[in-house]
């Protein structure tokens, strides 16, 4: 049956290219162009409102990864793994840590994150992935808080999804976001802060 | 009317999203008829997908002839969904590469984001694998990924 329907709807497009070729339509006008239209017409047709909203929620992925970034005092990196709810251990941002790979950041490479993360380019804020996680580096971002305690910021840096999760302590606000064409600069970054690690020093 | 393949008749609004290559049309509608059987068999991912924010059963989306499966050569992984297109989807090479039951793995997934599972660490749109009968219940419980089934439940978002 689904062979069928497909063999309908190839048909279906190969007429449309043998119409427009028929019409004298310009090379390339083929039924991809001929749905351009259409897609294009439906696309201008749509709620003003839902492209506004769509829009919100990337801005507000990009504005969340910037505001985690604010009055950062300093930081820790770390090594963790992929890894599923009910596999017991210390968790950050629902990853496994390590123990025993926590260093902190030094000043330059704290400075070297937060231009990463503030980056207007490089992140895709407007998909989701199945993906399975790959090689990971966990990261703690501390800033003074309210009565001398410390507020803290988890990030996780999955390389086998080129992903990038923020979460913070005791705030719903969250980013969840791809990192594909920024991936050389944030792999140079975990590089240089874990350089002893073989597995990051594998990654390219 | 039913949920769609992208073979040259769709333009998505999502960029690398592109027509499903001929070599791989087999397997999305081999996953597409499974799904179908999956709905048929086991109502209990009907009954998952109707709690999950959209609250759409998987009959529904399975039937909704707005709902595009494109293809993304370039993606890291074995699926996309649109966030900024709720409809737009597309599975990528890495799934293919793996075989038909992680396209219909891939393809449950990304319909489970369709009615809105959330991505970051939620889990929600990889436990409608469990509730569609591709992933056993002791890999859920014990956080042990078998390699015999499409579920993996280390996948989040």
């Amino acid at each position: 049956m689904a062979t069928v329907l497909l063999l309908r709807k190839s048909l279906i497009l190969g007429l449309t290219m043998a119409l427009a070729a028929a019409m004298g339509c310009h090379a390339g006008s083929g039924a991809g162009e001929a749905h351009a239209g259409t897609v294009a017409e439906a696309q201008a047709a749509k709620p003003v409102a839902e492209g506004a909203a769509n829009s919100e929620a990337t801005t507000a992925q990009a504005s969340a990864r910037r505001s985690f970034t604010d009055a950062v005092s300093r930081g820790t990196i770390l090594r963790v793994d992929g890894a599923a709810e009910a596999t017991p251990g210390e968790k950050l941002g629902g990853y496994l840590v390590r123990p025993g790979t926590e260093q902190p950041l030094g000043a330059e490479a704290l400075k070297e994150l937060i231009a990463l993360m503030r980056a207007d380019s490089g992140f895709n804020d407007s998909i989701r992935k199945r993906c399975r996680p790959g090689v990971s580096v966990g990261i703690r971002l501390f800033r003074p808080g309210p009565n001398a305690a410390e507020a803290r910021t988890d990030l996780v840096l999955d390389f086998g999804c080129n992903r990038l999760l923020v979460s913070a302590e005791g705030s719903a606000q969250a980013a969840d976001t791809y990192f594909d064409d920024a991936r050389a600069r944030f792999v140079e970054f975990a590089q240089r802060a874990l350089p002893a690690d073989a597995e990051l020093r594998a990654l390219r | 009317m039913a949920i769609q393949m992208n073979i040259g008749d769709h333009i998505s609004p999502e960029a690398g999203f592109i027509a499903v290559p001929n070599k791989h049309r087999a397997a999305v509608n081999w996953a597409r008829a499974r799904a179908k059987i999956i709905v048929r068999d086991m109502p209990a991912a009907d009954r998952y997908f109707a709690t999950l924010p959209g609250g759409r059963s998987l009959a529904s989306l399975l039937g909704d002839s707005t709902i595009w499966i494109n293809f993304n050569p370039g993606m890291a992984g074995f699926g996309e969904q649109s966030v900024a297109h709720n409809n737009e989807i597309a599975i990528g090479p890495a799934a293919f590469r793996v075989g038909r039951w992680t396209v219909l793995a891939t393809l449950v997934h990304e319909l489970a984001h369709v009615d809105g599972a959330p991505g970051g660490a939620d889990r929600r749109a990889e436990e409608a694998l469990l509730r569609c009968g591709l992933g056993k219940w002791s890999e859920h419980t014990t956080g042990r990924d078998d390699p015999g089934t499409p579920y993996d439940p280390t996948i989040s978002g």
